[in-house]
């Protein structure tokens, strides 16, 4: 039985460093690895050769998902996003046809940065030339500038899928995820949009290679410990991903598996550096706006991400909300953070245990840290019980934001931040 | 509310100078444009001058602080009784932050003395409500040059949903190199003024500027006797889905768009006393945007006066539908349709009651304000007279 108001995902489509699609990430986050992909990166023009250990997505699986696509110029996050896009769509059995009421809110970090940076840097090398003049209308292509803004990927998506709905970016840190997807429960439920497509996209900019994460300890960390007593912090992560929703009654409809409805979702923010009581507002608005007990709650997907104060702050407030009995796995252990794309990642690997029915384990986690809350931070997959999981994210600009996901579509009731 | 523009840093400096025909783009002063075609826009100078551009946080960051507490001082939001938790902060950007790497990049010296969280464009909103003391939703949207509108509508949204009593919303963007270049090559720069509408324009200018607005509920604000200076009637966020930086030729989406705005707040085109149009001043984005309001007013159109505040203010990016919404309230207070500067031989195609070279005085009980973006980014409000 559904109602009106059941938003539910009826498609995923992600790139990631592991690969095309859900199941390379599902298996590798079940398996307990640790991020595989760990990439050396070279520096840019500005500074010196410096390596940054991350994971990347692969530039042949891009292409791979794009083969046959029209050509265009498209910066990386676009390409990444319209691949993601192209398998959600296939996986929610959707053509590009009646894309006419399709809407798209997409969260991004940096987005169109790198761009940006060459167009900037175009011009500061030509001023080096004396005779360089007229720099804009002969180095730069009208093609590229474009690309530098941040609206750029969810712009291209509407334009080569024809989708005409609502179309916004978030640029909101690694809650901004959950942002478009309350974004995107709003927009169906308010009637502008019969489908929704909501992503998350970043690629790891080379101007930003200097930069180290915030939070991040001395040591530029080699992989992701969530959690853990010698995690030193975050490691980069790129990934595209893209969730198809829908009222579930047109999923009926159209014949098309529900895999799991949206059942609340929250945002809150710490104006006075809390944290933790930020994060305790979010979970608790949420598991109130769908009435839920915290021990009805299956599983807590936290957002953790070896970050030194982020993590401890994370882990209190679930040990506030939940206690020590339900259990949580930090996926970032395995798939490092995404940044813009971080929260979905997060949510795929929600749904994905939702179908599957195991909780994977926390990689790179061995014991906590003594800052740590006690919580029960799983180190092994868990079988998954019937009933809704939580994705919680959060990040070191003090946001957080949670949404309530479950494998069976029921109403979601209000979805109001008290 | 709060603002910062080239014509004021407070909302009635602002308008005095906007109802004298006053023109803020001029020569730029602080960037280096001897290798680009176009030298004028719309540059904070003053604000920049007194400014350590080495160590200062990013312009729009500032910019976005100042405003948001501006427009919570004017709103009276502190001791008003509001749960600070439940107040939230909205900005709309088109670059965000992303200034800050030039100078990184023209100065790698200076990476290190910077904040890293500046290389993230949430930082605009985060710090307006640091600043304040607001922990209720909080985020930064980009729907490129219609962001100041969407987060009017992300705002309201927010409200009428039950997550926020209060909102903050606003727009903020600044100057940079890159977006000079990057308009340069797209050669959409006019090398003198920006003249919307009028038959010999010649492109856009870049500039600089944050508004931000007070919105809460009418019930709450009316208890609290705040000062109220406008409804949010409508809004739609549309997608163009036609070209990466030319609109659709024939208005599709902001067609589209003002319909479903003005359909949300019950109104016809006939009830519609203002336009605020985006009017860039490029001689592609007014006759399709002429064409968008043809379509929708049909005979009503030459009854309907038309403003476009670029002529005065340059194009703002993500902050100037804040800028013109904010312009728009105090129309409908004051009953005045601003001018729209530099248009003195309006163009015979767009076929629109242009108002220029003098403001008119109107009685204005709704007004629409239009707002596109790279991108086909489309986002139309109605906003009614305060009660």
């Amino acid at each position: 039985m559904t109602t009106e108001t059941d938003i539910v995902i009826t498609g995923l489509g992600i790139v990631s460093p592991y690969g095309i699609g859900a199941a390379p990430l599902a298996r590798a986050v079940m398996s307990d690895q640790l991020a595989q992909r760990l990439c050396t990166t070279s520096g840019w023009p500005h500074a010196a050769a410096r390596t940054l250990p991350c994971a990347r997505v692969a530039e042949s699986d891009v292409a791979a998902v794009l083969d046959g696509e029209p050509r265009g110029f498209l910066n990386a996050e676009s390409r990444l996003l319209l691949a993601a896009a192209r398998l959600a769509l296939a996986d929610a059995r959707r053509s590009d046809d009646g894309m006419q009421n399709t809407g798209i809110a997409v969260s991004t970090r940096h987005a169109g940065l790198q761009d940006y940076a060459d167009l900037f840097w175009t011009g500061l090398a030509a001023a080096e030339e004396p005779t360089a003049s007229h720099v804009g209308r002969t180095r730069i292509s009208p093609a590229q500038g474009p690309q530098s803004g941040l609206n750029a990927p969810a712009a291209h998506l509407s334009i080569r899928l024809g989708a005409k709905g609502p179309n916004i970016t978030f640029t909101n840190g690694a809650v901004g995820g959950i942002d478009a997807l309350a974004y995107a429960v709003g927009a169906l439920r308010s009637g502008r949009a019969t489908t929704m497509l909501v992503g998350g996209v970043d690629v790891i900019p080379q101007v930003t290679h200097g930069l180290p994460m915030e939070d991040s300890g001395p040591d530029v960390p080699l992989a992701p410990r969530p959690f853990d007593r010698d995690r030193s912090g975050p490691l980069l992560s790129e990934a595209g991903v893209i969730a198809v929703l829908e009222q579930a009654q047109q999923a009926e409809i159209r014949g098309v598996p529900i895999q799991a409805s949206v059942r609340a979702v929250s945002a809150t923010f710490a104006p006075n550096r809390d944290l933790k009581r930020a994060s305790v507002r979010s979970l608790i608005s949420a598991l109130s706006a769908c009435s839920l007990a915290p021990h009805e709650v299956r599983a807590v997907f936290a957002g953790a991400n070896g970050s030194i104060a982020g993590d401890a702050a994370e882990s209190h407030a679930l040990h506030a909300v939940f206690g020590d009995s339900t259990a949580v796995c930090a996926v970032k252990g395995a798939t490092a953070d995404s940044l813009g794309a971080a929260a979905l990642v997060q949510l795929a690997a929600a749904v994905s245990s939702l179908r599957r029915r195991w909780i994977p384990p926390t990689a790179g986690f061995q014991s906590p840290g003594q800052d740590i809350a006690a919580i029960r931070i799983l180190t092994a997959p868990e079988p998954l019980l019937p009933g809704p999981v939580v994705v919680h994210a959060w990040d070191m600009l003090r946001c957080s934001a949670t949404a309530v996901l479950e494998r069976s579509s029921t109403s979601c009731g209000d979805q109001s931040g008290r | 509310m709060g603002v910062v523009t080239t014509l004021g840093c407070d909302v009635e400096t602002f308008w005095l100078a906007l109802q004298r025909g006053e023109v803020g783009t001029h020569e730029l002063e602080h960037f280096d444009t001897s290798m680009l075609a176009t030298h004028r826009g719309g540059e904070l100078t003053g604000l920049r001058d007194l400014r350590d551009e080495f160590t200062a946080p990013p312009l729009a960051l500032e910019l976005a602080t100042t405003t948001a507490t501006s427009a919570a001082q004017d709103a009276r939001l502190a001791g008003s009784g509001i749960e600070p938790d439940r107040v939230g902060v909205v900005f709309g950007t088109v670059m965000g932050t992303r200034p800050v790497v030039e100078r990184w990049l023209a100065n790698p010296q200076t990476q290190t003395g910077g904040d890293l969280t500046w290389t993230s464009s949430a930082a605009l909103s985060r710090a307006a409500a640091s600043r304040l003391g607001f922990g209720g939703p909080n985020c930064v949207i980009s729907t490129a040059c219609a962001s100041g509108n969407s987060a009017i509508s992300f705002a309201a949204d927010a409200l009428l949903s039950g997550q926020a009593d209060a909102m903050i919303a606003g727009g903020s963007d600044e100057l940079s190199h890159a977006m000079l270049m990057m308009f340069d090559s797209l050669r959409a720069l006019s090398p003198d003024v920006v003249r919307p509408f009028d038959t010999n324009r010649r492109g856009l200018m870049l500039a600089e500027g944050a508004a931000a607005l007070v919105l809460e509920r009418e019930s709450d604000a009316v208890a609290r006797k705040a000062p109220i200076y406008g409804r949010v009637a409508g809004w739609s966020n549309v997608a163009d889905a036609h070209h990466i930086t030319a609109p659709h030729p024939k208005g599709d989406g902001a067609t589209r768009s003002i319909r479903a705005a003005l359909a949300q707040a019950g109104a016809s085109a006939h009830d519609v006393d203002y336009v605020c149009a985006h009017g860039t001043g490029t001689p592609s984005n007014d006759i399709v945007e002429a064409t968008a309001i043809h379509s929708v007013f049909g005979t009503h159109t030459t009854h309907t006066p038309v403003s476009s505040l670029k002529g005065a203010l340059g194009h703002a990016q993500g902050a100037a539908s804040t800028i013109e919404a904010l312009c728009c309230l105090l129309a409908m207070r004051d009953g005045i349709v601003p001018l729209t500067a530099n248009c003195d031989t309006p163009d015979p195609t767009c076929d629109l009651d242009i108002v220029t070279r003098r403001p008119r005085a109107a009685k204005l009980r709704l007004v629409l304000s239009n707002a596109f973006g790279f991108g086909g980014n489309v986002e139309c409000i109605a906003l009614g007279q305060a009660p």
